[in-house]
């Protein structure tokens, strides 16, 4: 016990600051009921089901003015809760992006920091406290972390996932290992077969709530569609940016991340395998009406990372800018959700772990780096954060450079490992699509002094550190 | 057959596949952003097609150029290489300041880097085989082989290695090479 700490016990308390203390603790008592871990006292928790797919894009639903695609069951769920128009990664990476939403930590704190670097079994991840919390817990799908072996997942009932072409999987006839075990699947296609096992584990009897983290290989590249969904908007103008060119995916470096296709090809797939989730994500919603838990679901859409198609000359994700960082998020829970529609705050990736514990009524522990968006779901016009950090670590063999980079909401500062590309500042409010760099003009010269500051921040605030291996 | 000076015979030939390769790049990169949309598309598929033709095929048509002027084997290998090895360190540079000096050196024997070099091996030697028809039907030379020991062996060797790193779409080798790249750079001791 410190000195000072012995001094306030031992000390002699005056009138006025007993009746403090006293009147402290009795607001304290009478606010108990109310605090978040008695919430659920008495009453079933809400059951959780989190749907993450791989570089899904913010724009691509039909919710969010997509002029081709059509996302009838992703819009649902947007149309009764919330969408998050303005969600971000911390870094535009699958391996990193899935670690940030299980540990709600920044990369360069749980450590995965590209798609080389080792998942640390110490890592503690939501779905170890929310079974801690009482529920049925089952991982399935996508794990595609580094190690030549799968991780030790404390607290997960169910571990379905896959291995095949270093944990990427692939759309047709993919293993699966079933808690342990190495399965073939032939003729599965996998986000239906990834679907059938949800449903399996939904359907299951149970006395305690359950949450299911699953988590598809599509819309990663490959881009394969099912059988039935292969001509699905053939022929339709894919409305691709102005600058995006058929061979965008073959020039400019873009052949080192794998795209040896012409775009439009690998879009229109692209855009057929969106479709292919929808219709999985239909069957979810479905059972879990038919089951009556539809509204005791706390139902969570995510992407782990956009992907650009030609914007700025570029394939794939990785960069800084919006069309890369920025992820579809919508969450439906009409007990929680105030009122349904768009929200404008900017969340991140990381912020998912607190808001499933906080909705729970579970503590949120102090090494997660993320915040509760549950304030946002019930109140829509409650101010969020002001600015973040993203940040990106050179990962071989793509010629990316290092980047962190701050995003306000008018401005984006982005600053590359030295030595190599030029720093980039974009005026979001006259520029969204990030066109002009403005860093060496007047505006560019004013407004830079103070994202620098901010930037130095929050790499202050989270501790961050540079990764040169990966 | 009447050997040219050494700059019709090697410099010419490989400085206009080269010239094809730079000013594909060049006009690829600005017409981007041209308008109309027409303009853009047409110059954006003839750039396309130039440097198509420059990195990847541009050994049939420096080599066809090369024999023609009388080079010899080895100059007619050089006048081959020049475009992929220009394009290679032009990619490699990239490179440079992101990554340590060792895994820099590493890049040289990834698939896209490997690949116009053993194409142009393989592009070299079918046109080998139709610069010796050609030959021997212009002048009824019958003294020149249409394949020989050189020209068959950089055709075989160029054959193999894009068959290699292109086997299974490429997956194959890319696995093979990141999983080497981990033991070498990552876990140098072996598996964690």
């Amino acid at each position: 016990m410190t000195g000072r700490e012995k001094d306030w016990f031992s000390k002699e308390l005056s009138r006025r600051e007993v009746l403090k203390i006293a009147g402290t603790a009795a607001l304290a008592g009478m606010m108990g009921p109310l605090a978040a871990g008695r919430l659920w006292a008495g009453e079933k928790k809400p059951n959780i089901l989190f749907i993450l797919t791989d570089d899904h894009r913010y724009d691509a639903f039909s919710c969010m003015g997509h002029p081709v695609v059509k996302t009838p069951n992703l819009d649902r769920i947007a149309r009764e809760g919330a969408l998050f128009r303005n969600t971000f990664v911390t870094t535009s990476l699958c391996s990193p992006s899935r670690a940030s939403f299980l540990t709600g930590q920044y990369a360069h704190t749980h450590g995965v920091v590209t798609n080389h670097t080792m998942w640390n079994d110490r890592n503690v991840t939501f779905l170890e406290l929310v079974k801690k919390a009482g529920y049925d817990t089952a991982f399935i799908g996508k794990w595609h972390m580094p190690g030549n072996r799968l991780p030790q997942l404390r607290g997960v009932d169910e571990f379905i996932t896959f291995t095949k072409e270093g944990g990427q999987g692939v759309y047709y006839d993919c293993p699966l290992i079933i808690n342990g075990i190495e399965t073939p699947r032939p003729g599965k296609y996998i986000t239906n077969d990834l679907t059938d096992f949800a449903l399996r584990f939904i359907e299951k009897k149970r006395k305690n709530p359950f949450c299911l983290y699953l988590s598809h290989k599509a819309v990663h590249f490959g881009f394969r569609p099912p059988e039935h969904l292969k001509t699905l908007y053939e022929g339709q103008d894919l409305h691709l940016p102005p600058e995006s060119d058929t061979w965008a995916t073959l020039t400019n470096n873009n052949i080192f991340v794998g795209a040896p296709l012409p775009m439009h090809m690998l879009y229109r797939n692209y855009l057929r395998v969106v479709a292919s989730v929808d219709e999985q994500v239909g069957r979810l919603l479905g059972l879990l009406e038919r089951m009556g838990e539809l509204d005791n679901t706390v139902i969570v859409y995510a992407g782990d990372n956009g992907h650009l198609f030609g914007e700025h000359g570029l394939y794939d994700k990785r960069n800084a800018y919006e069309e890369s960082m920025r992820i579809p998020l919508l969450i439906r829970y009409p007990k929680l959700v105030g009122r349904t529609g768009p929200r404008d705050q900017m969340v991140l990736n990381i912020d998912l772990a607190p808001t499933l514990l906080e909705i729970i009524g579970a503590e949120i522990p102090s090494f997660m780096q993320g915040r509760s968006m549950a304030p946002f779901l019930k109140n829509p016009s409650l101010e969020g954060r002001d600015a973040f950090l993203y940040e990106h670590f050179p990962v071989f063999p793509i010629p990316i450079p290092g980047i962190t980079a701050v995003r306000t909401k008018d401005f984006k500062y982005i600053r590359y490992q030295k030595g190599t590309w030029r720093d980039q500042l974009f005026d979001l409010r006259n520029d969204p699509r990030e066109l002009h760099n403005i860093i060496g003009t007047k505006a560019g010269k004013e407004a830079l002094p103070d994202l620098q500051k901010r930037l130095e921040q929050l790499k202050e605030e989270t501790r961050y550190r540079f990764f040169t291996h990966g | 057959m009447e050997q040219k000076p050494v700059f019709q015979r090697i410099v010419i030939p490989a400085a206009a596949v080269l010239a094809l390769m730079i000013v594909s790049i060049n006009l690829y990169d600005a017409s981007r952003w041209w308008k109309p949309p027409f303009l853009q598309t047409f110059f954006i598929h003839l750039s396309a097609l130039g440097m198509f033709a420059g990195i990847w095929l541009g050994a049939m048509i420096g080599n066809t150029l090369a024999f023609f002027r009388g080079a010899t084997f080895g100059e007619r290998l050089l006048v081959c290489l020049a475009t992929p090895i220009v394009w290679d360190a032009k990619v490699l540079s990239d490179f440079i300041g992101i990554f340590s000096g060792a895994e820099v050196f590493y890049v040289c024997f990834h698939a896209v880097l490997m690949g116009p070099i053993f194409v142009a091996l393989l592009c070299m030697g079918i046109s080998e085989i139709w610069c010796r028809i050609l030959y021997r039907r212009r002048t009824g030379d019958r003294s020149v082989k249409i394949m020989d020991f050189k020209s068959g062996l950089v055709l075989i060797v160029g054959f193999l290695m894009t068959f290699l790193l292109l086997y299974n779409g490429g997956h194959s080798f890319y696995y093979l090479y990141m999983d080497l790249y981990s033991r070498i750079f990552l876990h140098p001791g072996g598996p964690q």
